[in-house]
C-alpha cells in the first residue's frame, strides 16, 4: 500500500527530527552555553543555582530517552501485537505530544528565570530608546502579503468546494476555524511586538532578534496551518483520506519545526549578565 | 533619544519621564510629529509599572505635548516645542504663594488657611 509506505517514511522523519535531532541539538546549545558562560562571571544570566540547571538538563535528556522508548513501544504495538498496519491521525498526535513533553518542559522550567530575574534586577539606573516600534520592524511586507494571499485563496477554495458539491458546507466551518487562527496569532504576534521584555537584562539587537523570530513564527505557522487545512479539504473531497496520518506527520513537523531555529550564542550579547555590567541600553 | 531613569532619586519617575521628554522637545532631539513608544513597551524597557509611565504621558497630553491618535499611536504634538516650557507645577506653586501672601497680609491664619484649602479642594462643584 503506497499510503502505508508514504506514511512509514514521514512517521520515521517524525520521529527522527523530534525525538533525536532537535533536542540534542538543544541539549548541546545549552552545555556549550554553561561551559562558555559560567555563572561566576554572568551571574544575573542565572537566577537559580547552576545545580538546579544541571539538574533540569540531565532530567530532560532522561525524559527524552524515556519518550523515545515509549513512542516506539506505540509503534511496536501498533504493528506487532494489535497486527493493525493503519495509522490514524489521532496516534500520530499522541506520538507528537510525547516526543515535545521533555522540551516543553524544559521551556516552562527555563521561563520561569526570567521572572526571577526581574525580581533580583536591582539596577537603580535604567535606560531605554524612545523610539517607536512597528511591526514591519521585525517582518517583511511581502511575507504578511504573502500570509493574506494564502488566507484568501483558501476562502476561495473552499467556495468553490461548497459550490461543486452542497454537502460540503462543512468548509465553511474551515474558513472560521482558519480565521480564528490567524485572530490568535496576530493577538501572539501584537504581544510579542508591543509587550513586555521577559528578560530585563537583554540587549536590544537580542529583543529584536528574538521578536523578529516570534512574528516569523506565527506568520509561517499561519501559512502552514492554512496550506495544511486547504490539503486536508482537498484529500477528503478526493477520498483520499488514507493519507492524512502522513500530512498531518508532516504538518506536526513542520509546526515544530518552525519555531526551533537553532540561535548562534555567539549572537547572543551576554556582557549584560556580568555583574559589573554598568545600565545598559535595553532598547 | 535615550531616556534614563534613575529609582533612586528622590524625583518622581513620572516627573522624570516628564521632564526628559519635554528637555528632548526644547532640544529637538524629539520632533514634532515624532511618533513615542506605547505604554507599555517603554514600561517594559524601563522595568517599570506601566501606570507610572501611563501617568507620565497623561501629564505631558494634558501639557499638549504629545498627542494620543487612538491605536495610531502617540505623537509630538505641534506646538510641543512652545508648550514645553511651560510648567503647570511651577505656575501652580506660584499662584499659591501669592494668595497664600495676599491672605497673610489681610491677617487671615495659616490654620485658616489650610482650612479653607482643603474644604475647597474637597469641593466637588469646583
Amino acid at each position: 500500500m503506497p499510503e502505508n509506505i508514504i506514511f512509514f517514511v514521514v512517521f520515521s522523519s517524525q520521529i527522527f527530527l523530534l525525538s533525536f535531532y532537535r533536542p540534542r541539538k538543544l541539549f548541546n546549545l545549552l552545555d556549550q552555553v554553561f561551559e562558555t558562560y559560567p555563572p561566576e562571571r554572568y551571574p544575573r544570566f542565572y537566577p537559580r543555582p547552576m545545580e538546579f540547571y544541571e539538574k533540569t538538563l540531565k532530567k530532560s535528556r532522561i525524559l527524552n530517552i524515556c519518550s523515545i522508548l515509549v513512542v516506539l513501544l506505540i509503534v511496536a504495538m501498533r504493528y506487532t501485537y494489535l497486527r493493525k498496519g493503519n495509522w490514524d491521525s489521532l496516534m500520530v498526535t499522541i506520538c507528537f505530544l510525547i516526543q515535545t513533553l521533555p522540551l516543553i518542559l524544559l521551556n516552562i522550567s527555563l521561563k520561569k528565570d526570567y521572572k526571577l530575574m526581574r525580581e533580583q534586577d536591582s539596577r537603580t539606573i535604567r535606560k531605554a530608546e524612545l523610539k517607536p516600534i512597528r511591526l514591519f520592524d521585525f517582518i517583511s511586507p511581502g511575507l504578511i502579503g504573502m500570509a493574506v494571499f494564502v488566507y484568501i485563496s483558501f476562502a476561495a477554495f473552499a467556495i468553490y468546494i461548497v459550490q461543486i458539491d452542497d454537502e460540503w458546507y462543512e468548509a465553511f466551518y474551515y474558513i472560521f476555524l482558519v480565521s480564528l487562527i490567524y485572530l490568535l496569532f496576530a493577538v501572539l504576534i501584537k504581544k510579542a511586538v508591543f509587550g513586555k521584555k521577559w528578560d530585563p537584562y537583554q540587549s536590544d539587537e537580542d529583543r529584536k532578534r528574538q521578536v523578529k523570530l516570534i512574528v516569523r513564527t506565527f506568520v509561517c505557522a499561519s501559512i502552514v496551518v492554512t496550506i495544511y487545512l486547504a490539503l486536508s479539504i482537498a484529500f477528503s473531497f478526493a477520498e483520499m483520506r488514507h493519507f492524512m496520518p502522513a500530512v498531518w506527520s508532516l504538518y506536526l513537523q513542520v509546526m515544530f519545526l518552525i519555531p526551533f531555529k537553532t540561535p548562534k550564542i555567539e549572537d547572543k550579547n551576554f556582557e549584560v549578565y556580568k555583574k559589573d555590567t554598568p545600565a545598559v541600553k535595553t532598547n | 533619544m535615550e531616556i534614563v531613569i534613575n529609582t533612586e532619586d528622590p524625583v518622581p519617575i513620572f516627573t522624570q519621564l516628564v521632564k526628559q521628554i519635554k528637555q528632548a522637545v526644547l532640544s529637538e532631539e524629539l520632533k514634532t510629529g515624532s511618533a513615542l513608544p506605547s505604554i507599555r513597551y517603554l514600561a517594559s524597557d524601563l522595568n517599570l509599572n506601566h501606570k507610572t509611565v501611563a501617568k507620565a504621558y497623561r501629564i505631558l497630553e494634558r501639557d499638549s505635548v504629545i498627542v494620543t491618535k487612538g491605536y495610531r499611536g502617540t505623537f509630538i504634538h505641534p506646538d510641543a516645542k512652545a508648550n514645553s516650557t511651560v510648567d503647570l507645577n511651577q505656575w501652580a506653586s506660584d499662584e499659591l504663594r501669592n494668595t497664600i501672601r495676599t491672605l497673610r497680609e489681610s491677617g487671615v491664619t495659616d490654620s485658616e488657611i489650610r482650612i479653607a484649602f482643603r474644604d475647597e479642594m474637597n469641593n466637588r462643584n469646583l
